[in-house]
């Protein structure tokens, strides 16, 4: 006799089964004693689970979040700011891991507190609970996004927060990508991936070869800066 | 739409953290991954995109924590030689010595194997359950448990 799987059960509590499916696993469970007691213990464990205190440490991570959205809405003023003292800086050099293929569009990358942005480069330090904040200069209306790869393996497109479609870039000098991103606990090598196309493409191929190759190779129409930095715990 | 992260701990939690116990025999750690999941997707609720269930991406995350864990900080073999729990699953009867035999080689198996293992030896998985969590065809699933069982049987001849 096949048996039901926890990840049936696990649906079935959560709701998620449909009128067929839950008919047939109740059906089951009639026929079947050891899945009968497997439903009542998941139950149990899901009920007592339920009744337990959220914690603290998700609380917490809300509140930084509300903060981090509230940064996305003045962070194009701290941007433009940032970027005037930036104008006066000499540029730096870049390793051999970014990479700058147009002449006529810059990205750039900084981090630090809303009220102080400072540019960053591959090797440079950043710290946990900074803000990161991508740039851009060009002549062309355009579409973008933020990737990255942290210390623990992990891929996530800072910019767009959600969704599969790069953001609007419109043309202009020194322009804030629309949102800052807070940056969390994972700390090691964070890899960061500022993309520029022409034309808006899908961010899954893209975060997922460079999840793969912890590289991006720019596609027709874009400029890839890959920016590799040391990310610390927070000071 | 938005993802309500405490809505999703309060369904789901209890699965991340019988699943993270099984597959870590910790209870600390098992706390931890547990913490991690449901911290990250606050900060990043991106990860849940809402393309598939809430159970089929809860447990596809905590495995690849619990993989992730447990090969960064090199300890399975610890885990396999001094704490290993009995799977405390009783669902599914599928060989509890393979079970044991797959903990124990975790570390050794590519990511797609180790994932794939995990669902069928310790979570009891179907062929078709397994195929929607890793989101590929169940004749790649077959395959992938081919590979396994061959590396099972290798490592029993082994012992």
């Amino acid at each position: 006799m096949t048996h039901i799987s926890d990840l049936a059960i696990d649906r079935l509590l959560a709701g998620e089964l449909s009128a067929a499916a839950r008919t047939e696993l109740e059906a089951h469970t009639r026929e079947c004693d050891r899945c009968a007691s497997r439903v009542a213990a998941l139950t149990a464990e899901h009920d007592a689970f339920a009744a337990r205190p959220m914690p603290i440490a998700i609380g917490r991570a809300k509140k930084q979040r509300a903060r981090v959205s509230r940064v996305w809405l003045v962070a194009p003023v701290i941007v433009a700011a940032a970027a005037a003292v930036l104008l006066l800086l000499r540029p730096r050099e870049h390793t051999p891991t970014e990479r700058l293929k147009s002449g006529d569009t810059t990205l750039l990358l900084w981090a630090g507190t809303p009220n102080q942005l400072r540019p960053v480069a591959t090797n440079d330090v950043i710290h946990s609970g900074e803000h990161l904040q991508a740039s851009y200069t060009t002549k062309r209306d355009g579409a973008g996004a933020v990737l990255s790869i942290d210390g623990a393996g992990g891929a996530f497109s800072y910019v767009p927060a959600t969704g599969d479609a790069m953001v609007t870039l419109p043309a202009g000098r020194e322009r804030p990508f629309p949102g800052s991103t807070l940056l969390d606990d994972v700390t090691g090598r964070e890899l960061i991936a500022i993309v520029w196309c022409e034309t808006s493409r899908p961010i899954g191929p893209l975060l997922a070869e460079l999840k793969a190759k912890q590289d991006l190779a720019a596609p027709p129409g874009c400029v890839v800066r890959i920016v590799t930095l040391d990310k610390q715990a927070a000071r | 739409m938005g993802v309500d992260v405490e809505s999703l701990y309060r369904k789901y939690g209890h699965s991340v953290l019988r699943r993270a116990r099984q597959i870590m025999a910790n209870d600390d750690e098992a706390g931890e991954i547990l913490q991690d999941i449901f911290v990250g997707l606050v900060a990043r609720p991106e990860q849940f995109d809402q393309r598939s269930a809430p159970s089929t991406f809860l447990y596809a995350v905590t495995t690849n924590a619990c993989l992730s864990r447990l090969r960064d900080r090199k300890n399975r073999m610890r885990l396999v030689d001094e704490q290993v729990k009995p799977w405390s699953t009783e669902v599914d009867p599928r060989s509890a010595e393979a079970a044991s035999m797959v903990r124990g080689v975790l570390s050794q198996l590519p990511d797609d194997e180790a994932r794939a293992a995990v669902y069928y030896h310790l979570d009891g998985m179907t062929h078709a359950e397994i195929a929607e969590v890793l989101d590929c065809s169940r004749r790649h699933v077959g395959d992938l448990l081919e590979r396994v069982a061959e590396r099972l049987a290798g490592q029993k001849e082994a012992s």
